[in-house]
């Protein structure tokens, strides 16, 4: 599937407003900001991405969020080990420390972080889009940087080569944590999704 | 003192609630993780509200709702979830929800919400 | 073909072929890795397979087990000098992480069995494995003595 450049911009600043939102509920949630440093869409060769992101062995918390409905989506928030432990104190209010290792309230301050960003994202884009969508339980898995990144990519680069990638990468502020957003709109179901926007053209 | 089931599939969540409701003189009597186990808690428990999550594995939220209001017609339960669109909103208010909080919400929202429901008995 | 002494990153669905003393990494979830070694010519591989079997009309074979395994060998010994009657294998990865759907459940499995069935049936005989699990593997092959370096999520290196 090609998208033009005009689509594509189009693209960006949608799903830049889902983030938006998605971010503001993130610092509402943890009561300190999350704040964008990054925010990108472009179209990704499987092979590349995946070689490129297969050198990262850094341990990280992730948590994919699968959507159903009629624009299939994929969702990845990624952190690192050390700071899932930092947010799940921010989250449940008590002093930064008080968690020293993952354990049952980090993975459920995960759990529930990632459903905050997956509700939102979807939240926008069903309103800009009259999509149906709707964010499943988040799974949260700790490992390697890049096997995580490689799992959310995996079953679309089954099929298809090249695909949509939305990237943002946010700074809690307070802290030096650096935390990774990736969407990943099928690119079967996208179609849809440029058609409403051509018809508000 | 009014009863409270704290329904949601992340324990941080029910954690949270549960400190929210008792700093504000409410009781927790029972928390559960989905819808199913929603209904078994409310027949067992008889809690005058229930706060009830839509997003959890196995029976979901709407379904919870659902499955609560056939047992009995005067439940009283308060949605609260992350999902704030219009579909959602109006699958929970046409199957008997009293009100519906978005996440994230401020103390106040949720407690109030709580109360006026239990104001109309 | 890589011959500065470097360390080479294999993509997922991908292969590389290396000399000595050159080193060959990849990280592998629910993929195998298929590392091949020829003792004598002093060359090595790794394959990344990411499905059993091949449908439609993909052109990157080294996705599959088969037939990218097939001829992952074929080029070993073509452009790597490897004779057949003394690649060994070593087989890492399939684990068991996210909750899939459709094709990719159980895949891990799938993936392993599909690569045992095929080394048994080129006559190469596998000298160490290491699968399953629920983490990811990094893992590191030395040219110029075979061994294996592998490091699953959350444990200590092994030498395989």
């Amino acid at each position: 599937m090609v998208i033009s450049p005009e689509r594509l911009r189009m693209l960006e600043v949608i799903m830049k407003l889902s983030i938006d939102n998605a971010s503001r509920a993130l610092s509402k949630t943890l009561r300190t900001g999350a704040k964008i440093t990054l925010s990108k869409i472009y179209m990704a060769d499987f092979n590349e991405a995946t070689e490129k992101m297969n050198t990262d062995t850094r341990e990280m918390t992730g948590i994919i969020v699968n959507f159903k409905g009629n624009l299939g989506c994929k969702m990845l928030f990624m952190l690192p080990l050390e700071g899932s432990t930092i947010l799940t104190d921010y989250y449940l209010r008590q002093p930064v420390g008080t968690t020293k290792e993952f354990n049952a309230d980090t993975e459920s301050v995960s759990q529930e972080l990632g459903n905050i960003l997956a509700s939102h994202i979807s939240n926008t884009l069903v309103s800009d889009f009259n999509a149906t969508l709707l964010p499943e339980p988040p799974q949260v898995h700790n490992d390697y940087a890049g096997i995580i990144f490689s799992s959310l990519l995996l079953e679309q680069g089954i099929y298809c080569d090249q695909l949509l990638l939305v990237e943002t990468i946010f700074e809690i502020c307070k802290t030096e944590i650096t935390c990774y957003l990736f969407l990943l709109p099928e690119l079967a179901s996208l179609g849809k999704l440029l058609d409403a926007i051509g018809e508000r053209k | 003192m009014k009863r409270i089931l704290v329904v949601d599939d992340a324990k941080v969540v029910r954690m949270v609630i549960k400190q929210i409701l008792t700093r504000n003189g409410f009781l927790v009597v029972g928390e559960a993780e989905n819808g199913r186990e929603a209904l078994e808690k409310y027949k067992e428990l008889k809690p005058d509200a229930v706060t009830m999550d839509i997003v959890m594995p196995e029976i979901d939220g709407i379904q919870g709702l659902k499955d609560i209001l056939d047992y009995d017609k005067n439940a009283k339960v308060v949605m609260i979830s992350a999902i704030d669109q219009r579909d959602a909103l109006q699958a929970a208010l046409l199957n008997g929800a009293c009100d519906f909080v978005v996440k994230p919400f401020e103390d106040d929202r949720m407690v109030s919400a709580l109360n006026s429901v239990l104001a109309k008995e | 073909m890589n011959d500065a002494p470097n360390i080479y990153t294999v993509g997922v669905g991908d292969a590389k072929i290396a000399r000595a003393p050159n080193q060959l990494k990849t990280l592998l979830g629910s993929c195998i890795g298929i590392a091949l070694y020829d003792p004598i010519a002093k060359v090595g591989g790794i394959l990344h397979v990411m499905l059993p079997k091949k449908t439609g009309n993909d052109q990157k074979l080294t996705k599959y087990a088969d037939p990218g395994l097939p001829f992952f060998i074929g080029q070993i010994i073509k452009n790597g000098g490897a004779s057949k009657n003394t690649l060994l294998a070593k087989i890492f990865g399939g684990a068991k992480m996210f909750e899939t759907a459709g094709k990719l459940i159980n895949i891990g499995e799938k993936n392993e069995q599909e690569v045992r069935r095929i080394l048994k049936e080129e006559g190469i005989k596998i000298v160490a494995a290491k699968t399953g699990g629920t983490k990811g593997y990094n893992i590191a092959l030395d040219t110029t003595t075979g061994n294996v370096e592998c490091r699953i999520f959350g444990e200590a290196i092994c030498i395989y």
